[in-house]
């Protein structure tokens, strides 16, 4: 449950050319001064952070150079030892009092990362479809259908621009995602491919290297490989499993699995289909929301 | 100057440029001895080694079910593990441009060469882990592959697979492309690592398919 703090504002004052006298805390008329901890710090400027009444907020506009230190470990002493408020006014019996807000569950995160992009444009697919353009557009349908079940989506691009594969891994440890989707697309092969880190799992740490931090998520990625291979499995669509060295997957830090899509070989009692086939695109994007959802009703981030 | 010093002028310019044709044709035999040997072509046929044809494995990918078949073929294996890897490698090429192939990729010259590393043994122990085998792809594999992740998997994990499976002591294989590093082979397979071989190579039974690692 959100916690209330007395004080609204954070500002660290300072005179010109001077070391900044004291961080200082604010509410109205209150004010609670703190030193900075570090002596002789320089400090430029004021300013400083704003943060909401669950001190939780992320601290903004900071331009006090060190003394900032200071503010921010006031900050995070307030949201460890809150400071005292004054006892809560007795509610007389018969006034009723307002219901407790249940606390807001963290979203269930996936982030989708269509592969390629701008001057990278992947494989050549078809003689005018490019890979960069298949999972950019493959990426757009899962996402509207992700969200069209309450499912909240962060895509590494969503334009056709060339992100590098270290921000795309980024952007994916940063949102803390449940599940992350690397999408591709290969005239090779038939179905759908599926891969996760070919790295050897190991147990989670509190830091991992930056090169091989999948492979503390490798087991739960292959959970979710097998729950997306079980739900391609009531289809008519062949889906293959299998482990790969692929970027950005090894720097990620969430299960992670990299699906691949290749034109639908016919075969006896299955229908051919060509990658650019909106139906297919279609079918497979069902299915992988299928896949998601399960996996979200089955397993749950620790 | 006197004629005995023009005598003895004479004979040393003689003599200076008596060894310096010496040492021109000294520089010229090193220069033909030397190209003779880099541009040796490889030794393939059982007719260029003169040994008697061995049966190997090699890993055929199939693209289509994404895995991995062994078949056996006669080979002669010139002595040496390094011409003997780029004769394995030189022909799982071959069977990849055959017509008909589950994994369709035509290539020339595939192999610049393969060098072999002693692996340092492991803290503790006495004995090296094995070698890691150095395959320099020429340019016109990453030209040749088709992109996508599964196709360029399958190309790298039949090479060590096949390396894996006729040269035991190959623990571990690194991919350059023309004798520099490379992000990827073709924009998925990560070029940049070292691979485990034994990880390519789970049931190195001939004629037996397996779905890759």
């Amino acid at each position: 449950m959100a916690r209330a703090y007395p004080f609204r504002a954070l500002r660290c004052s300072t005179a010109p050319h001077s070391l900044p006298e004291a961080v200082v805390l604010e509410s109205g008329a209150q004010k609670t001064a703190i030193q900075p901890a570090v002596p002789g710090a320089a400090s430029r400027g004021v300013a400083v952070a704003r943060y909401g009444p669950a001190v939780s907020g992320a601290v903004r506009a900071v331009r006090c150079g060190p003394a900032v230190l200071a503010a921010l470990a006031a900050v995070t002493a307030l949201a460890q030892n809150p400071i005292p408020q004054p006892p809560p006014v007795p509610v007389p019996p018969n006034q009723s009092q307002p219901p407790v807000q249940p606390p807001t569950p963290r979203p269930y995160v996936v982030v989708l990362d269509p592969a390629h992009g701008g001057t990278n444009t992947g494989a050549r697919l078809e003689r005018d479809l490019l890979e960069k353009t298949v999972t950019l557009s493959l990426a757009h349908r899962l996402a509207a259908a992700l969200r069209a079940r309450g499912i909240s989506v962060v895509m590494t691009r969503d334009r056709d621009v060339d992100i590098p594969d270290l921000q795309r891994a980024e952007i994916a440890n940063h949102a803390r995602a449940d599940a992350c989707l690397t999408l591709h697309a290969t005239a090779t092969g038939s179905g759908v491919h599926l891969f996760t880190s070919s790295l050897s799992p190991t147990g989670s740490a509190e830091f991992l290297p930056w090169q091989t931090a999948q492979s503390a998520w490798v087991t739960r990625s292959l959970r979710m490989e097998a729950e997306i291979d079980t739900a391609f499995s009531h289809t008519s669509i062949h889906a293959t499993m299998g482990q790969a060295a692929i970027e950005p997957v090894d720097h990620l830090t969430c299960p992670a699995v990299a699906v691949e899509l290749a034109p639908e070989e016919a075969a006896p009692g299955v229908r051919g289909y060509a990658i650019s086939d909106p139906a297919y695109q279609k079918s497979v994007v069902q299915v992988l929301t299928d896949a998601i959802q399960s996996w979200r009703r089955d397993w749950t981030r620790p | 100057m006197t004629r005995a010093h023009k005598l003895l002028f004479f004979i040393l310019f003689l003599i200076c440029v008596g060894m310096a044709v010496f040492l021109i044709r000294l520089r010229n035999r090193a220069q033909d001895r030397f190209q003779s040997e880099a541009l040796a072509p490889p030794l393939t046929l059982a007719e260029d080694t003169g040994a008697a044809p061995t049966t190997v494995t090699l890993y055929m990918p199939n693209d289509l079910k994404d895995s991995l078949a062994a078949i056996t073929e006669p080979i002669a294996l010139p002595a040496g593990e390094s011409a003997q890897a780029r004769v394995l490698l030189d022909n799982l090429f071959a069977v990849f441009g055959a017509s008909g192939s589950t994994h369709p990729m035509k290539v020339e010259d595939p192999i610049d060469d393969v060098f072999f590393l002693p692996l340092p043994p492991a803290p503790g122990q006495s004995a090296s882990p094995g070698q890691l085998a150095v395959v320099n792809l020429s340019g016109a594999v990453s030209a040749a592959q088709p992109s996508g992740i599964e196709p360029e998997n399958l190309t790298l994990l039949a090479i060590m697979a096949t390396l894996h499976a006729n040269i035991p002591t190959i623990a571990e294989v690194r991919f350059l492309v023309d004798g520099h590093t490379q992000p990827t082979l073709a924009g998925h397979a990560d070029l940049t690592r070292t691979y485990l071989a034994s990880q390519a190579n789970p049931v190195p039974t001939p004629g037996q398919e397996t779905t890759q690692p």
